[in-house]
């Protein structure tokens, strides 16, 4: 390809999975095509991969092995109490709120196999952050954590019926914005959330149904 | 360490673990969890500095290894590799939840401090990988250590970097880089030993 040059300082971050959005479609784009830059994304590939080899090991709780194959069997055989993972999962969505509003909420979960996490996706692809979603009571979270740019966007909850419904303004900066919002139980179910931007343009969405 | 049968090594591939894993076959299961849970936890660990949240963090990462076990594919990446991967796009994502800065200073502390440049040749010597990894770290000029490390270890995108070092974007991408340049060039030569 004639345009390596316009790419080559972005391997790197590529390589590392650093690139913001924007440019690693185009960068992804011309890596495809050009198998010199595809040879060298390999390469720092495999770089990328021996540093994270690289970090010290560390020896875990003696119980750790019976707590992994506790989690690991069917899930009728589980016991609540074993699942920290979703209490951290829990805690992940306590501190969502607390970045969204700025405001001190506590959110008792009460039970943690109603949290869910979806992708939320830039229309023109790729990953830009998460919508987490709450069953009940209902509550609502979009996460940004790159790939967009600063500003303020607001969030639209687009329900069964095709209704948009406007819910409040998720404020990217410096690539990372946080909103969350409980909304009244009702037999209307959400089918997405989606990020609007100024001039009314959806620049990303997550599919919720 | 697993009770009750210490001293055995399961002696089949790490594939062939972790497919049986998949499976559900409980022995390969602890054999799988033994064989990396140094190498998970330590990832945990160095990039959250939180013993309780690293293994949460590492216990899920072989929950999702069990879970996604089938859909591993040999031709793109070693297991260890694999499994190191999810461990660290783990931790990374309850870093950025529970500290918005992200970072762990003491990770990169323990990693990229000044030295001198016989470990390398040391390293290459004892085929020691990752320890040839550490020593071209610690080769690198501190501030280029430190950008790649904060891209490699915390996902940090080259303008976050900028904004917590106080430098110019451009000056971020360049040392993020020359960084990895430099370290790739240095393994190249620990390769090349005989």
């Amino acid at each position: 390809m004639s345009n390596c040059g316009q790419f080559e300082d972005m391997l790197d971050e590529l390589a590392l999975g650093v690139l913001p959005g924007d440019e690693r479609d185009g960068a992804l784009a011309h890596v495809e095509a050009c198998p010199r830059c595809q040879a060298i994304v390999d390469e720092l590939s495999r770089t990328a991969d021996d540093l994270l080899a690289a970090i010290p090991r560390a020896e875990p709780p003696l119980d750790f092995c019976a707590a992994v194959m506790a989690r690991v069997r069917p899930a009728r055989e589980r016991r609540p109490a074993q699942r920290r993972w979703a209490n951290l999962a829990a805690a992940a969505v306590a501190a969502v709120l607390l970045v969204a509003g700025g405001a001190a909420v506590a959110l008792r979960l009460q039970d943690q196999d109603e949290l869910r996490t979806v992708a939320l996706v830039a229309v023109h692809g790729g990953r830009v952050g998460d919508a987490l979603t709450y069953a009940s009571p209902r509550w609502y979270f979009l996460r940004v954590d790159h790939g967009l740019a600063d500003g303020a966007y607001q969030c639209v909850l687009d329900d069964e019926d095709g209704r948009a419904v406007p819910a409040g303004t998720l404020v990217v900066s410096a690539g990372q914005g946080a909103w969350g919002q409980r909304l009244p139980s009702g037999p209307r179910q959400i089918r997405a959330a989606r990020l609007v931007d100024a001039t009314g343009a959806t620049v990303a969405s997550a599919s919720l149904s | 360490m697993e009770w009750g049968s210490p001293m055995r090594r399961d002696p089949r591939s790490d594939e062939a673990l972790l497919a049986a894993f998949a499976l559900g076959d409980p022995d390969a299961g602890r054999d799988f969890v033994l064989r990396f849970q140094n190498r998970v936890f330590g990832v945990a660990y160095g990039i959250l500095g939180d013993q309780v949240l690293a293994e949460d963090v590492a216990q899920e990462a072989f929950v999702r290894a069990w879970r996604h076990g089938a859909s591993y594919d040999a031709c793109r990446s070693a297991v260890s590799t694999w499994l190191l991967r999810i461990t660290h796009n783990l931790a990374v994502d309850a870093l950025r939840l529970r500290r918005p800065d992200g970072t762990d200073p003491q990770l990169l502390a323990t990693l990229a401090p000044a030295t001198d440049g016989a470990a390398i040749e040391e390293a290459a010597i004892t085929s020691d990988r990752a320890g040839a990894v550490r020593a071209a770290l610690r080769q690198l000029p501190p501030e280029q250590a430190r950008a790649l490390l904060l891209a490699a270890y915390y996902d940090r995108t080259a303008a976050e970097i900028s904004r917590l070092e106080g430098i110019p974007l451009g000056t971020a991408k360049t040392r993020i880089r020359l960084g990895m340049r430099k370290v790739r060039a240095l393994l190249v030569q620990v390769e090349e030993v005989p």
